[in-house]
């Protein structure tokens, strides 16, 4: 990402959240505004300093100044969307039934494609099922933690 | 001949649910009990569930599981307990008068005169108004006495202003409305004892369950409650100095509305034997839990009471959430 | 005091003492180190089971599992980049550029042998300075934790001194989202972007799993490597670390460890500020403070003996004035009352053998973190010998069961998906999620903090001034704060004197 639009955008992103909270100011008085109040104002001022400088860099960098660090986007989009589904399941699901199709799931479609899909296929399931398992005698037997209830196991 | 056949089912039917729902009913509780907790393990409300636990194993053959679900001063808990299934498995902690300051100041989720059938109280932790042992102000006259030659200096330390701390000083205030106090306002006990003891603050109004633990350090002027406490034997109640100023923090167990009547019944029995258990009380007295039993129709009484007040003296404050 | 000391080294050499002692500090270890699971809730998840336990044993225990989850949290800053508990997050600023280079060992061996010292300072202090500390901690009000806060918070402009500018805006947007949920004012729901649950608003735990756990699993994903870090453990490393922290990081490490001590003991202040306080001050005074953040050692043992030294610090006031120092003192309060214990002055009379008891035990488990932590954390490095995505996928779960565990809150859960986008793409465009971090512990005290001080204010002759400006310690503060805020100024006039000098000798 070239240094003036990281700029740009963590600029937007500031107004952003700024704006959100300056929408929901309305019923606050004394302190309790102040203090959140201050805080909107400073972050609008640092939202527009940062685009602002964003448009002054951009006009002296040149195409070559972008930093390049790979990102493998498709893949972090994969994980992203299938956590996002992962948190939806939960609670229809149930906790320990949604923790091991998130786990197969997930490892199959990201595990190196040049192993045959069977092969993917039992090692996604494996790791599924003995981490689920790991979880289950760790966690709920021996520390009693809290897992979140649903429908099915 | 089809239209007996399903009468004939319906009533088959009917006939099991009803044999299951009494079978249930006798031999509640049959599998584990669901015990929400709104503030977190180790705190104090935790505690005492836990020494109620250990007596309850003794009287019931059924465990609890303990489901803490905490934040916003518990009222996520109180409304998980309303929420919950009225089965009888699942039941849960609440506090006064925070279920009332709540409902009408935060808009909570629950509704202390309808959501809960209340088991009993088990708590009654009244408060004090304390000064530092080498306060100048040795009773309680000597306070009020200052606090009216010099108006808005005698700071006065409470933890949160929609608590029975600030239910108490609204109280106070509207009682007595020549004694000018300053309120300050603290996260919790542990603040507020730092404010006293650093002299910070001139005045707390606090538990008994938080000062008592202090008296090294600090002088407790008076105790707002009907009649003295076993813990501080030597404190006079305000009352007894001449200010009717009665106000407390209590503790009670209840199960969300609706449950069936047996299982109140049963709840109420098996947490009435437990109060009266004197190893239970012993308990509680070295926990430094000031036990004070009330059974649950009372309790409901104390609720409704206190509800009518505390509206009353919120709106008169500007506090009342719409 | 004497008189107990002897009794109680004795009760420690009981076999089932010395068992409660590893078990606890294995336990913790493990606990601290899944990153979710935090130090306060691996004790308060064994405080039921000590009720069956005598009050010596159980009291034993709790404090074995407070150490070791408080170091355990390190294993995972180091080797994975997510911190174990919030006390590490100034552990990953080093240790994961040190795995990252291939040198894991050397982060894990500075972490245990600084976790160790740091223990034991803030014991020495629980055993003999209690008393004067806990007086001392009084003297700290409404104001002063105000510009402690506000200090805290200066730190923001050392930790990212060349990209200060979003630094500080992070921090208030930090800030900001910690506003969400009940005004602590008016007791009023706020903020709540009309969705009745956040009336519980952003718990600091579920936060940071998501901007640092959440969002680098998201990283570990996108860089599509095969393995997390190469491993090349070296035969005497541990040797070697071990005579380096004793020469070159001994001022490190002992001002570490004293700060450590003094923030454990005031209420409100936790591992979480301590060692990052910690960290930056390390940096400030070093004499090249750029080694930072590219995995120096020193950095490391900064972060991780100033918050294994709050745990003695935060016993202080819990047991002479019955007010925690920190979230897991206070569930350790829980348990003292629950055995019967009344904290206070007494505490160390009246029940003396047995508070001594427990305050040797703390030595001692210092000292046998050593080598249940050596054989532990030799076993999680082989972590970085598994397949990458199986780690990622894995820390999404602890992550989930961590945040729903605090509160059995799914909102919980969102909130670390949340907050880990934001982190991910924050961090790109070049936000800094530590100084969010801050923000979000620290926006709450200043707040409540300030909240005081102004109501404070209208009882006081001169107003708020007085209260804010007044007295000794306010004074030295706003001094520390100044002097903190002008660092980056001073940082840069020495370089460019120094780069002057170079060029004066060419």
């Amino acid at each position: 990402m070239r240094k003036s639009t990281a700029d740009m955008l963590a600029g937007a992103a500031f107004l952003a959240v700024a704006l959100a909270f300056w929408v929901q100011l309305d019923a606050e008085e004394g302190i309790s505004r102040i203090f959140p109040l201050g805080l909107i104002t400073f972050i609008t001022v640092g939202g527009i300093w940062f685009i602002a400088k964003g448009f002054w860099r951009r006009t002296r960098e040149g195409l070559g100044d972008a930093n390049a660090s790979r990102t493998g986007w498709k893949r972090v989009g994969i994980i992203t969307a299938a956590s996002v589904t992962y948190a939806l399941l939960v609670p229809t699901l149930g906790f320990f039934a949604s923790t091991g199709s998130f786990l197969f799931v997930t490892l199959f479609v990201l595990s190196n494609q040049e192993l045959s899909l069977s092969s993917r296929g039992l090692r996604a399931l494996l790791f599924a099922v003995l981490f689920c398992l790991a979880i289950w005698a760790g966690f709920v037997k021996m520390l009693n933690v809290p897992t979140p209830q649903g429908l099915l196991f | 001949m089809r239209m007996f056949r399903l009468m004939s089912l319906f009533m088959v039917a009917m006939t099991l649910t009803m044999t299951v729902g009494l079978a249930r009913a006798a031999d509640y509780p049959s599998k584990q009990i669901n015990m929400i907790m709104a503030f977190s393990a180790g705190g104090s409300s935790d505690v005492q569930a836990r020494l109620m636990e250990k007596y309850w194993n003794k009287y019931a053959n059924q465990r609890w599981t303990f489901i803490y679900k905490t934040g916003a001063g518990g009222a996520l808990g109180f409304a998980e307990i309303a929420r919950a299934k009225p089965d009888g498995y699942t039941i849960g902690g609440l506090n006064m008068p925070h279920i009332v300051l709540q409902k009408l100041g935060q808009n909570a989720q629950f509704d202390p005169q309808k959501s809960f059938a209340y088991i009993c109280q088990v708590v009654n932790d009244p408060q004090c108004i304390a000064v530092k042992k080498d306060s100048p102000f040795k009773t309680m006259k000597e306070l009020v006495d200052y606090a009216k030659a010099n108006p808005g200096k005698v700071t006065v330390g409470m933890s949160g202003k929609l608590s029975g701390h600030g239910l108490m000083f609204l109280d106070f205030k509207k009682k007595y409305p020549d004694v000018k106090f300053a309120d300050v306002y603290y996260k919790g006990a542990a603040e507020q004892n730092v404010a006293l003891l650093g002299g910070e603050v001139m005045v707390i109004f606090g538990n008994l369950n938080d000062v008592m633990r202090a008296t090294d350090q600090m002088r407790v002027l008076g105790m707002a409650s009907e009649k003295r406490n076993a813990f501080l034997p030597d404190v006079a109640t305000l009352r007894e100095q001449g200010y009717d100023i009665v106000s407390d923090i209590r503790r009670c167990f209840a199960a969300p509305a609706g449950i069936g009547a047996a299982e109140l019944k049963y709840l109420r029995d098996t947490f009435r034997k437990i109060c009266n258990d004197p190893e239970y009380l012993a308990d509680m007295k070295k926990a430094g839990q000031p036990a004070e039993y009330l059974d649950g129709p009372d309790f409901e009484a104390y609720v409704k009471s206190q509800y009518g007040k505390a509206q009353k003296a919120l709106e008169e404050a500007g506090m009342l959430k719409k | 005091m004497h008189e107990f000391l002897l009794p109680a080294f004795l009760n420690l050499l009981q076999p089932l003492n010395i068992f409660l002692m590893i078990a606890g500090l294995a336990g913790g270890i493990v606990v601290g180190a899944l990153p979710g699971l935090t130090a306060t809730m691996g004790v308060a998840l064994m405080v039921p089971v000590t009720f069956s336990m005598d009050p010596m044993n159980g009291l034993v225990m709790l404090g074995a599992i407070y150490v070791g989850a408080i170091y355990g949290g390190a294993n995972s800053a180091i080797l994975i980049c997510t911190p174990g508990t919030p006390s590490s997050v100034a552990t990953t600023f080093d240790g994961w550029p040190l795995c990252q280079a291939g040198r894991a060992d050397e982060g894990l061996y500075t972490s245990l042998l600084s976790s160790s010292f740091g223990g034991i300072v803030g014991s020495f202090f629980l055993l003999f300075l209690a008393a004067p500390l806990a007086e001392g901690a009084l003297n700290f009000g409404a104001s002063e934790n105000f510009w402690l806060c506000l200090f805290g918070l200066s730190t923001i402009a050392v930790m990212s001194a060349d990209n200060m500018g979003k630094g500080l805006v992070s921090g208030a947007v930090g800030m900001l989202v910690s506003t969400v949920g009940l005004d602590p004012n008016s007791g009023a729901p706020r903020f709540t972007f009309g969705i009745y649950e956040m009336v519980q608003g952003v718990a600091v735990i579920p936060c940071m799993i998501g901007l640092f756990s959440f969002s680098q699993v998201l990283f570990l994903i996108g860089s599509e490597r095969q393995h997390i870090a190469d491993y090349r453990p070296r035969k005497g490393t541990f040797g070697k670390i071990f005579s380096y922290l004793l020469t070159k990081c001994k001022t490190v490490l002992l001002r570490s460890s004293i700060m450590g001590t003094l923030i454990g003991i005031l209420p409100g202040a936790g591992g979480e500020i301590a060692s990052i306080i910690c960290y930056n001050e390390s940096k400030r005074w070093d004499k090249d403070p750029s080694r930072y953040g590219k995995g120096c050692i020193e950095g490391v043992a900064s972060s991780e003996s100033a918050n294994n030294a709050v745990i003695g610090g935060s016993m202080i006031p819990m047991l002479t004035l019955g007010i925690p120092g920190s979230a897991v003192a206070a569930v350790l309060m829980g348990a003292l009352l629950a055995h019967g214990l009344q904290p206070g002055f007494k505490i160390f009379t009246a029940t003396g053998e047995l508070t001594y008891t427990f305050i040797a035990s703390q030595f001692a488990v210092n000292l046998l973190m050593i080598p249940v932590g050596f054989v532990l954390c030799k076993c999680m490095a082989r972590l970085l010998n598994l397949e990458l995505n199986m780690v990622a996928i894995g820390i999404v779960v602890l992550a989930y069961i961590g945040a729903y565990a605090i509160s059995n809150s799914m909102l919980d859960l969102w909130m670390v998906v949340l907050f880990g986008v934001v982190g991910f793409f924050g961090v790109m465009v070049g936000w800094d999620a530590g100084a969010m971090a801050l923000g979000v512990i620290l926006g709450p005290m200043i707040e409540e903090n300030l909240g005081s001080c102004l109501q404070l204010a209208q009882a006081t002759d001169g107003g708020l001034q007085t209260v804010l400006a007044g007295g000794f310690i306010n004074k030295i503060l706003i001094g520390a704060l100044v002097l903190s805020l002008l660092t980056p100024f001073l940082l840069k006039w020495k370089k460019a004197r120094a780069k002057a000098s170079e060029d004066d000798h060419a």
